[in-house]
């Protein structure tokens, strides 16, 4: 098993150094010169071109390119925002929480949600609850995270009064973002779960168990749920890597300044440096949620944890 | 825009007092800065009544722009002028102007300014986050809002004059030698004081950064003693508006504050300001008090550096709809960002209407079209004529729903605008005559070819390109829009081969100023201007223009007929400024007529 996450960390390394490369290079290559948006409209060439050599964009592409490595990998400085004059770093740290608070609890609601209906709707397939849960699933689904975000303000905040309609402060400033930023993640939830559940039901192992007298509940939650989780945990890892990439669009409407609306504004204000780390960072979190989902899977599923152990005495004996 | 009367009195008033005691000075630079406060204020209230009359034409004119717009997309070949439209109801017009008019104090009631207490609270909305807070921080829009609370500069630039603040007097040593005196008594909102060396620093500060636009004739500056800089210009200094940048747009700060904050300036401001920055949080708001211990004594406060406000909150609010949702349950008081569907909710009738006003003028932008008179088929100067003269700036202006349509190139918004332009021999802007339109392209070998017209990806340029693109259709030259995203538009705008046509918008502190941008042939760089033009004759009367002793009415008279007679430019309009406010506010005043002052706006207290 050591060798197996040694194996994946190796990975890693080459995800993250590969993402950087490509970023750097995307960017690079990206229309619209920096210099110019920064210099601002009242700029003369002069100007522009002075930008330009403070921006370090008068040098060569691989100079560039070994500056970003060498300031990234080697030590450690992760630059300043060439907009905001601010170091990248700060800005994330700031903004991470926001950003986090809003996934985990979005994906914690997915979780308990997503799960416990689709398992209702696959215990009762083809009954009206079935019917009733996946309607709501499919309403879910179909209502984009803006508008049902839109809605929730005017009633909550617009016509209740009761919740914050904009900003970041207290938990009352997040519970709409978090119920919008969960809502479609908890249809696909209910819908994967319940795909899942229906693929173990007609098993020999959950009849046999049933024959043998075993309870309901014990029958769904230890028999059929362990066996239909591979392909949830695929989805909750997808979801998970998410968390630090931020909602931009839930971030947008609610005026909550997390990693997503920061990178969303860097993007379009050119600002390379919070571009590049942000992807980085990124590419770090997805490259753990996938070692993690792989090491759930070991888990979960014995028989991927037997695949590691034999390869193990099978390397000793020979 | 303007403020209301009171304000203005008041503005007057410490304007002329300030405008004596630079006279005092004895130089002659002081007639070239300060040229004629009174003239400066009498064009302002000409230009306020001008402003009016044109509003309310205005009105009337979008009233009936909706018949002109189903002719112009109709394929009809309606001829008329501008002023031929005036039929429409001087009733409503004059109601949508009551609606739209800043507020004038009721003097009746108890205010702030008149009692001498501050109003407690008042909450303005921002798209946008400034980020940083430091002195060197013109990164994004926003800072423009808020900086000027916080910090403050030698002088403001107010309607093309040089008003001293931290700046005490100048004088012209000579052609390119000036002398600034400081007051003796500058502290910061920390208690250090600010001494000619703090100057020099703040100034390379800016330098350093690579943020010190516009400094083409700055050299140095030089303390001379403690309160004297010595500023060295590359040259002598005649044109207008050329020290905007140098001597108004740089803050200043102590050094000592700033080298002991480390890199804390940049959310933990400390400046000379009316307001003191007491928290920030990133990308969602920024609270300020009142700084009690302002520098300045109370009679030679300067009336914009007013604190009449306790604590003045901004909130980044990035959504459009939240704007009305936030003014609507009164989170904030004013907002310039609310979606123009929405401020008829504010307006008499709307669910917001109670206890709130919209305050619609005509920004200092100007949305123009600017031809590739480099090469192509807009290189012939009837093609060009032919272009323009199909397109209908009222139609244009009526499908955005945010302009003001053009008569002339220019804005009437700034002081140097002439009304007479409009009613210049062949202005194309301001007629709208297909048949005209024809008979130019008729000269021309155009034979169906495909232009591109290139533009930025926002709404407002998208709409203006799609009826440019049909009202073009209708004289049969077909078009190709290529919106871009902004940005990029700034950078091959740069390259008229990639373009026949581009919709860019203009910006400057001036009229001439704004046409540096269009027409000066050195400012890219490039050899070409903004219309892809390299015109000797053309450049050398612009460039006359430009300077203080060329910009008389005559001379830019001339130059706009030169601009006709070639079919060089072609304005379609000005973007409005609409500000929605609660009635908490009795004035409204704003920096450089755009940026809202909490401090000197007066408030209600009864």
């Amino acid at each position: 098993m050591a060798k197996y996450i040694i194996n994946r960390l190796l990975w890693m390394i080459v995800i993250i150094f590969g993402a950087s490369f490509i970023i750097f290079t995307i960017l690079y290559f990206t229309p619209g010169d920096p210099a110019v948006i920064l210099a601002g409209g009242s700029a003369t060439a002069e100007d522009i071109e002075n930008m330009r050599h403070i921006l370090g964009l008068d040098k060569s592409y691989l100079a560039q390119l070994g500056d970003f490595l060498y300031q990234t990998f080697v030590r450690f400085d992760f630059g300043d925002s060439w907009v905001y004059g601010k170091p990248v770093l700060d800005e994330l740290v700031v903004r991470l929480p926001r950003t986090i608070i809003i996934g985990l609890a979005a994906m914690v609601l997915n979780l308990t949600l997503g799960l416990l209906m689709g398992i209702f709707a696959a215990t009762h397939e083809g009954k009206w609850q079935d019917s009733m849960i996946m309607g709501i699933a499919m309403v879910f689904i179909s209502c984009p995270d803006f508008w049902v975000a839109l809605m929730m303000i005017l009633l909550f905040s617009a016509k209740l009064n009761i919740l914050p309609a904009y900003g970041v402060g207290g938990p009352q400033y997040y519970i709409m973002p978090i119920i919008c930023a969960a809502l479609g993640g908890i249809a696909v939830n209910a819908r994967q779960t319940r795909a899942s559940m229906l693929g173990v039901f007609r098993e020999d192992y959950i009849t046999t168990a049933r024959a043998k007298g075993q309870a309901e509940n014990k029958v769904v939650y230890r028999h059929m749920l362990p066996n239909a989780l591979m392909p949830i945990i695929t989805s909750i890892g997808n979801g998970f890597s998410k968390i630090v990439a931020g909602a931009p669009v839930i971030e947008s409407v609610f005026s909550i300044p997390g990693v997503g609306l920061y990178l969303l504004t860097s993007i379009n204000m050119r600002d390379y440096p919070v571009v590049r780390i942000c992807v980085v960072f990124f590419a770090f979190f997805t490259a753990l949620s996938m070692l993690l989902v792989d090491l759930a899977y070991a888990f979960v599923d014995p028989r991927i944890k037997a695949q590691y152990s034999g390869n193990r005495r099978k390397g000793k004996k020979s | 825009m303007s403020g209301p009367d009171t304000r203005i009195k008041s503005a007057q008033e410490q304007q002329t007092k300030r405008a004596d005691k630079v006279k005092a000075t004895g130089n002659k630079m002081g007639s070239v800065l300060q040229r004629g406060v009174a003239d400066g204020m009498r064009q302002k209230e000409e230009g306020m009544k001008l402003h009016k009359i044109r509003k309310g034409l205005g009105l009337v004119l979008a009233a009936s722009l909706t018949a002109g717009l189903l002719s112009a997309c109709g394929g009809g070949t309606s001829t008329g002028t501008a002023d031929a439209t005036g039929a429409a109801t001087a009733e409503t017009a004059a109601q949508e102007a009551a609606t739209q008019a800043p507020p004038e104090a009721d003097t009746s009631r108890k205010t702030a300014s008149g009692s001498g207490e501050r109003y407690d609270k008042i909450t303005v909305a921002l798209s946008s986050d400034p980020s940083d807070l430091g002195p060197t921080g013109y990164g994004d829009t926003a800072a423009l809002y808020t900086m000027h609370n916080y910090y403050e500069t030698l002088f403001d630039f107010r309607d093309g004059e040089y008003v001293p603040i931290l700046a005490k007097s100048y004088t012209e040593v000579d052609a390119t030698h000036w002398e600034v005196e400081l007051w003796d008594n500058i502290k910061d909102s920390e208690g250090n004081p600010i001494t000619a060396d703090d100057v020099v620093f703040s100034y390379n500060l800016l330098i350093d950064s690579g943020k010190a636009a516009k400094f083409n004739s700055f050299v140095s500056i030089e303390a001379k003693d403690d309160y004297t800089l010595t500023f060295t210009w590359s040259k002598e200094i005649d044109s207008v508006g050329e020290l905007e940048w140098p001597l108004c747009r740089v803050n200043i700060v102590s050094q000592k504050a700033y080298e002991d904050g480390g890199n804390t300036m940049a959310s933990q401001p400390v400046g000379t300001g009316p307001y003191v920055v007491t928290e920030y949080t990133p990308g969602a708001k920024i609270v300020m008090e009142a700084n009690d211990n302002y520098w300045q004594s109370d009679e030679n406060r300067d009336p914009d550096h007013q604190a009449n406000v306790q604590t003045v909150e901004y909130d980044i609010i990035s959504e459009g709809s939240q704007h009305v949702i936030a003014l609507g349950t009164d989170t904030v008081q004013y907002s310039e960002y609310v979606p123009n569907e929405s401020l008829a909710d504010f307006q008499e009738g709307g669910q917001y209407a109670d206890g709130h006003a919209v305050f619609s003028t005509q920004g200092s932008g100007l949305q123009c079209l600017f031809p590739d008179c480099s090469e192509g088929f807009l290189a012939d100067e009837n093609f060009r004529k032919a272009v323009f003269y199909a397109l209908n700036n009222e139609a244009i202006a009526q499908a955005t729903g945010t302009l003001e349509p053009a008569k002339a190139f220019g804005t009437p918004f700034f002081a140097d605008y002439d009304t007479a332009w409009e009613s210049q021999e062949g202005n194309y802007m301001a007629v709208y005559d297909v048949e005209k339109a024809k008979e130019y392209l008729a000269q021309t070998d155009y034979n169906g070819e495909s232009l591109v017209l290139l533009c930025p990806s926002s709404d407002l340029s998208k709409t203006m390109a799609q009826m440019v693109q049909t009202l073009l259709l209708q004289i049969g030259i077909n078009v190709e829009i290529n919106a871009e995203e902004g940005n990029l538009v700034d950078t091959d705008m740069r390259d008229p081969a990639n373009f026949d046509l581009l919709i860019k918008d203009l910006g400057g502190g001036s009229q001439i100023g704004e046409f540096n941008r269009a027409m000066n042939y050195e400012e890219f760089g490039t050899g070409l201007n903004l219309a892809g033009l390299h015109d000797e004759e053309f450049q050398t009367f612009f460039l006359n223009c430009s300077t203080v002793d060329g910009h008389t009415t005559e001379n830019m008279a001339q130059l706009h007929q030169m601009l006709l007679d070639n079919g060089y430019y072609y304005a379609i309009g000005s973007p409005r400024m609409t500000g929605v406010y609660s009635d908490a506010f009795a004035t409204l005043v704003y920096r450089e007529h755009e940026f809202l002052r909490p401090g000197a706006c007066d408030y209600y207290l009864d």
